[in-house]
């Protein structure tokens, strides 16, 4: 069956390869404040979207004329969405058309869980606090995708085959 | 729609990974479509009566609720 808008079988794997490594970067700059120093990016003017408020590692401040950056936020993010964009969208072995639904209904599912957990995020999470909401909020809906397409075509199926055995 | 796949199956000996190799589909589809968690589409019904050498309608039949 043609497959539009997928990657190839095999990168599913680079995927994993650049999402759980960068996963798990984001996770030390989240929870522990790490960054790599050789990731330091000095500009010599004033860069108007620099880290000086998100982190306040006193580095620089607003009335400075040079602005320095941090990537290794930037790298964790980007090597996240791009890896899990990857194993989300790649070809399964044998793509055919129950693939296809269930690919189509858990991208639904994924979106639906998503805006419920923001909505519910919105009522109870206020002040700067929210600014992690909206951090997470940017992984969400792939993770939720890639966790219920794994679930119902590879994982369900194992225990039904047990059930049946069992019976 | 019910289907009698699993009943056709046992007839020629096949298993599930059997039939999904001879019509270029996953385990997991004939699985779905022997549980009615999945209708095939025509493209794949005519392929599976074909291998059993059957008329579709001896596989596959409507349900009350169809």
């Amino acid at each position: 069956m043609e497959a539009r808008f997928l990657f190839p079988h095999r990168y599913k794997l680079i995927g994993w390869i650049f999402a759980i490594p960068s996963l798990i970067l984001g996770s030390f700059v989240l929870f522990d404040g790490f960054l790599f120093d050789f990731l330091n990016i000095e500009l010599p003017f004033k860069y108007i979207f620099d880290d000086s408020i998100s982190f306040g590692n006193g580095t620089t401040n607003l009335v400075d004329e040079v602005s320095v950056l941090n990537i290794t936020d930037e790298i964790a993010s980007v090597g996240t969405i791009i890896g899990m964009l990857l194993v989300a969208f790649s070809k399964v072995k044998l793509e055919d058309e129950y693939v296809s639904k269930i690919r189509l209904e858990s991208l639904q599912w994924a979106i639906y869980l998503n805006f419920g957990l923001l909505v519910l995020a919105t009522i109870f999470v206020h002040g700067a606090a929210f600014f992690s909401v909206t951090v997470y909020n940017m992984f969400t809906p792939l993770i939720i995708f890639i966790i219920r397409f794994h679930y119902i075509l590879f994982i369900k199926p194992s225990f039904e085959v047990s059930k049946q055995l069992k019976a | 729609m019910r289907n009698r796949i699993r009943i056709e199956r046992a007839i020629l000996d096949i298993t599930q990974a059997d039939l999904a190799g001879r019509i270029q589909v996953s385990r997991q589809t004939i699985n779905a479509i022997e549980s009615n968690k999945y209708v095939p589409s025509a493209i794949l019904a005519m392929k599976i009566a074909r291998v059993f050498g059957k008329p579709v309608e001896e596989i596959f039949e409507l349900d009350e609720n169809d």
